[in-house]
């Protein structure tokens, strides 16, 4: 039986790792090639690490911070963070990448889903989907919404959607800073026509709470593709991953900045699911 | 102390070479990227093991391999060196695979064919899956193949490793199978028969579990 996945995310600017909470505030905390070490023996089944500052200020993955990390590691690593090329993608392959993130470019050129997978296989290309609650419909309204001051680009003041295609979430590029209009649910089942392996699945209003996944947003979108989602945003606690991997039907639960505090380990998280009948790898 | 067996990884052109040169080294292998015959003729700078690795699709290393890389490949095969195919490495062991639409020729040097995955709740198939010996490699003749190769049930029999794969092998002669997996159905996820052995995982990205399985490969080439 396939395991599920603990997926411990490294967010690094600079070279080095830093903590994210809503994607502003950054503090350092720490050299991503020890976390990485730190977190494979903690029995981390894989890592990803984001380099948040690329979206926005144009910058690559810094290649050499990926072979350091690749080259310690002996779990798989997907790297994301500014990847706007098929030369891009090669470049991080090479430099040791299992896989890599694509959020940003893949909504405005989607044809690079398809040609990354065509070259190097579907099961190397990961769409990043970030989303954010639009409605206060099923959940509450949406802390991001209410602590960002403004309502989605495209909802009006009462938080109903206006597109063709409505639903509870939209997907947003840049880090977050902007809407794309689409539905978060109908973006992921797209990438995945287009050729995704993956949809890395990151609600922004959890991300950096603590207050665990938002289990409806992961059940809509892993019902809606045939691809693994990891569950990502709100990962506080090891029964979180629990709800998100059973009622979420997520295949995977990424955690950042609870494992970074070390409030938790990716040990206690994984016999806290094997308690509960859950397969993992131990 | 023998010096560190050299192992030619085979380069089509593609993907991620660098995690199987890492996990060779740290198998105490010394890894050299090779992609031209020239790199595995027979002689005093022949590598001791080779390594298929591979992640993409069927077609284009499959393509790369249907000249004299092949016939390189194939010899060093029937030199008896030992050959470890990782993932699309082991599917290209075999004789053809559907992956593009058609049926496209593959190295034959096990007899079978490659198809998509069954059954499948999601696909590809990725993340960490168990391992067990077949029920049928009790019997005799089954422990017999099994034993002619280099690797051990005792490294891989229930452990996880790492899949990343959305089509799989089949041999035609069930007993090369050494290992197998469920995911919709139950597939082989190790197979060998004497110098030639595949594994549908990554174990270079398999932990320690991974590692001894590229251990057993080094030290079937230091022979």
């Amino acid at each position: 039986m396939l395991a599920k996945r603990i997926i411990p995310c490294l967010d690094v600017k600079d070279g080095r790792v830093v903590k994210g909470v809503n994607y502003v505030n950054l503090a350092d905390a720490g050299d991503p090639a020890e976390q990485a070490a730190r977190y494979e023996e903690d029995g981390a089944d894989e890592l990803v690490i984001l380099d948040i500052s690329a979206s926005e200020e144009g910058r690559q993955a810094r290649l050499a911070t990926v072979r350091a990390v690749a080259r310690r590691l002996t779990i798989p690593l997907t790297v994301g963070g500014g990847i706007r090329t098929l030369e891009d993608i090669t470049e991080l392959l090479r430099a040791g990448a299992d896989k890599v993130s694509v959020n940003t470019a893949a909504w405005r050129d989607p044809d690079l889903i398809t040609r990354g997978a065509a070259r190097f296989g579907r099961q190397c290309i990961v769409v990043a989907v970030d989303a954010r609650r639009v409605t206060g419909v099923a959940g509450g309204v949406s802390d991001g919404v209410s602590a960002g001051g403004a309502p989605a680009d495209r909802a009006p003041a009462n938080g109903v959607p206006t597109g063709e295609q409505p639903g509870l979430w939209e997907a947003r590029i840049l880090g977050g800073k902007e809407s794309t209009g689409q539905d978060a649910v109908v973006w992921a089942a797209e990438a995945e026509r287009r050729g995704a392996g993956e949809i890395l699945l990151t609600s922004i209003d959890r991300d950096g709470t603590n207050q665990g996944y938002d289990i409806s947003l992961t059940h809509a979108v892993a019902e809606a593709v045939h691809i693994p989602v990891i569950a990502s945003g709100g990962g506080g606690t090891a029964a979180h991953a629990a709800e998100v991997l059973t009622e979420g039907r997520a295949d995977a639960a990424l955690y950042a900045s609870s494992l970074h505090y070390r409030k938790l380990t990716v040990r206690a998280i994984k016999e806290h699911l094997a308690d509960l009948g859950i397969e993992v790898r131990l | 102390m023998s010096a560190a067996p050299v192992i030619a990884v085979l380069d089509y052109g593609l993907g991620n070479l660098a995690s199987v040169v890492w996990g060779i080294q740290r198998a105490g292998g010394a890894a050299r990227i090779v992609s031209s015959t020239g790199d595995l003729e027979a002689g005093a700078g022949a590598p001791d093991g080779l390594v298929l690795p591979g992640v993409g699709s069927f077609g284009p290393p499959a393509k790369v391999l249907t000249g004299p890389l092949g016939d390189a490949v194939r010899a060093t095969a029937g030199a008896g060196r030992p050959i470890l195919g990782i993932c699309l490495g082991m599917q290209l062991l075999f004789q053809w695979s559907e992956e593009d639409g058609r049926a496209s020729p593959g190295l034959g040097l096990l007899e079978g064919g490659v198809r998509r995955l069954d059954g499948a709740p999601r696909l590809p198939h990725m993340g960490w899956n168990r391992v067990r010996v077949p029920a049928e490699q009790n019997g005799d003749a089954a422990s017999a193949v099994a034993a002619d190769g280099f690797l051990e049930s005792g490294d891989f029999d229930d452990r996880h490793f790492y899949f990343a794969h959305s089509y799989v092998a089949f041999p035609r002669d069930s007993r090369i199978v050494l290992g197998e997996v469920e995911y919709g159905e139950v597939f082989p996820a190790i197979v060998g028969r004497g110098n030639v052995a595949g594994v549908q995982f990554h174990p270079e990205r398999s932990g320690a579990a991974g590692r001894a399985i590229l251990e057993r490969f080094v030290t079937a080439c230091s022979r």
